[in-house]
């Protein structure tokens, strides 16, 4: 039972987690969507396959988050690169905000001295 | 895409596409994404793991890089995939495979004719002829007497080359052997029989104009109609085929059907006389009449049909004479 819920939340906060992360490497730059893959799973306990990030990218360009342009490269065939949108960039940035308000309400729950 | 399919072993290939086949299955469910953009990608991930890996690349070095995918089952966790999604993609992916099977039967079927080898373009052009005949019934003659030429000189050209036909016989030997049987039938084995038929129609006519005569004027009454029942029950009227027939047992019936069986079974053996002997002197008109019904046939098999017609013949004329006699025609 506990390892199943333990399962179960560890994907759903990855899963988000996985995502804000994705946005958050493209912030303010393009990037080629293997180098994005090879830079999150360089992230320990981040990305547990890294095909997982493909859907994700899918997904977000379906969306609006992101958009892609083919450009010629010399080790082969064009590759698609991935930057935000406008809104892929107001969305990061409420993201983060929010991110940055449950990590400091969780780090400062723990650190409130016991009663 | 990157197309680095051709660059694995058969065995990695095949991994690989087993693998893209689950995830595309995977994704189908997905709202929101398209599973040929991520199918794409995927291959482009995996072609730069693998670029400086020696070609071609065996399948260990490939599951490397699949484990690092993961397994596509894992992409959607935490998604809510939707049935109705799923099971139209799975129909799609089934009906897109049986028209790219059949699309890739036609493709070849089409590239065999235009740029193929002339052995495989003939085949196909003669079934292709053929099974257009059998779908528009009322030009199927004219179907078929192309087909044939074109199925002929298929046969002719593969024995020019001494290759063997192999799956192109399927292709080649309809229309081919169904106007090569009717030749048979028409040539070889009906003339005696239709022969028979009509010389009896002959007789017939001649033996109840005969009957009618007698009857006729024994009765001087024009409305005697000549039916089984009549004849019968006059038993006095005996005409030439009567007398003809007499010698051979059983009642007036049983006699003309054995006259009957008789004769054919003479005219056979006089055909098979015939026969033989042209198929002896002339072996390879038969074997080119005949293709490929006949391709084993040799001269002697037209002499031996020859001969044994021939004495056949022979006990047949004897017997006739002794029948003959026995009617008194010969007196």
């Amino acid at each position: 039972m506990d390892t199943d819920f333990l399962a179960n939340w560890t994907t759903q906060m990855r899963k988000g987690l996985l995502e804000l992360s994705v946005l958050a490497a493209l912030r303010g730059r393009r990037l080629y969507g293997y180098d994005i893959v090879k830079r999150l799973s360089a992230v320990d306990g981040l990305v547990i396959g890294e095909g997982t990030i493909y859907p994700i990218l899918s997904r977000f360009k379906k969306e609006g988050l992101v958009e892609t342009t083919l450009a010629e490269s010399p080790e082969g065939p064009a590759r698609k690169y991935y930057q935000l949108t406008a809104r892929g960039r107001q969305l990061l940035s409420k993201m983060l905000a929010a991110w940055a308000d449950v990590r400091d309400g969780i780090d400062q729950v723990a650190q409130e001295p016991l009663p | 895409m990157t197309d680095v399919g051709t660059e694995f072993t058969p065995e990695a290939e095949t991994r690989l596409g087993e693998y893209l086949r689950q995830v595309r299955e995977v994704l189908a469910g997905l709202p929101d994404v398209n599973p040929d953009e991520i199918e794409a990608d995927v291959r482009e991930h995996v072609a730069n793991e693998l670029r400086a890996v020696p070609r071609p690349i065996g399948p260990d070095a490939l599951a490397a890089v699949l484990a690092r995918l993961g397994p596509p089952d894992q992409w959607a966790a935490g998604d809510r995939p939707d049935p109705l999604r799923r099971a139209g993609y799975l129909i799609r992916e089934r009906v897109r495979g049986v028209g790219a099977a059949v699309g890739d039967r036609l493709r070849r079927a089409w590239d065999a004719i235009s740029r193929g080898p002339e052995d495989w373009r003939l085949a196909y052009l003669t079934f292709g002829v053929f099974a257009l005949g059998v779908v528009v019934l009322p030009i199927f003659p004219i179907c078929l007497g192309v087909s044939y030429f074109l199925g002929r000189a298929g046969i002719a050209h593969a024995r020019e080359k001494g290759i063997g036909l192999a799956a192109r016989r399927w292709l080649l030997y309809p229309p081919v052997v169904i106007v090569s049987l009717k030749l048979f039938v028409g040539l070889v084995l009906a003339p005696p029989f239709v022969t028979t038929g009509v010389i009896i129609e002959q007789v017939d006519q001649r033996d109840r104009q005969e009957r009618w005569e007698l009857i006729y004027r024994s009765r001087a009454d024009e409305r005697v109609v000549l039916s089984r029942d009549f004849i019968a029950s006059h038993p006095e009227a005996t005409t030439s085929l009567d007398r003809t027939v007499a010698p051979f047992p059983g009642n007036r019936e049983v006699q003309r059907v054995l006259a009957t069986l008789f004769l054919g079974a003479g005219l056979v053996a006089f055909w098979g006389v015939v026969v033989g002997s042209l198929g002896g002197l002339f072996p390879g008109a038969v074997r080119a009449v005949f293709c490929p019904l006949c391709d084993r046939f040799r001269g002697k098999h037209g002499w031996w049909l020859a001969g044994s017609s021939l004495v056949g013949l022979v006990v047949w004329a004897g017997w006739a004479y002794d029948l003959a006699a026995d009617a008194g025609l010969l007196s």
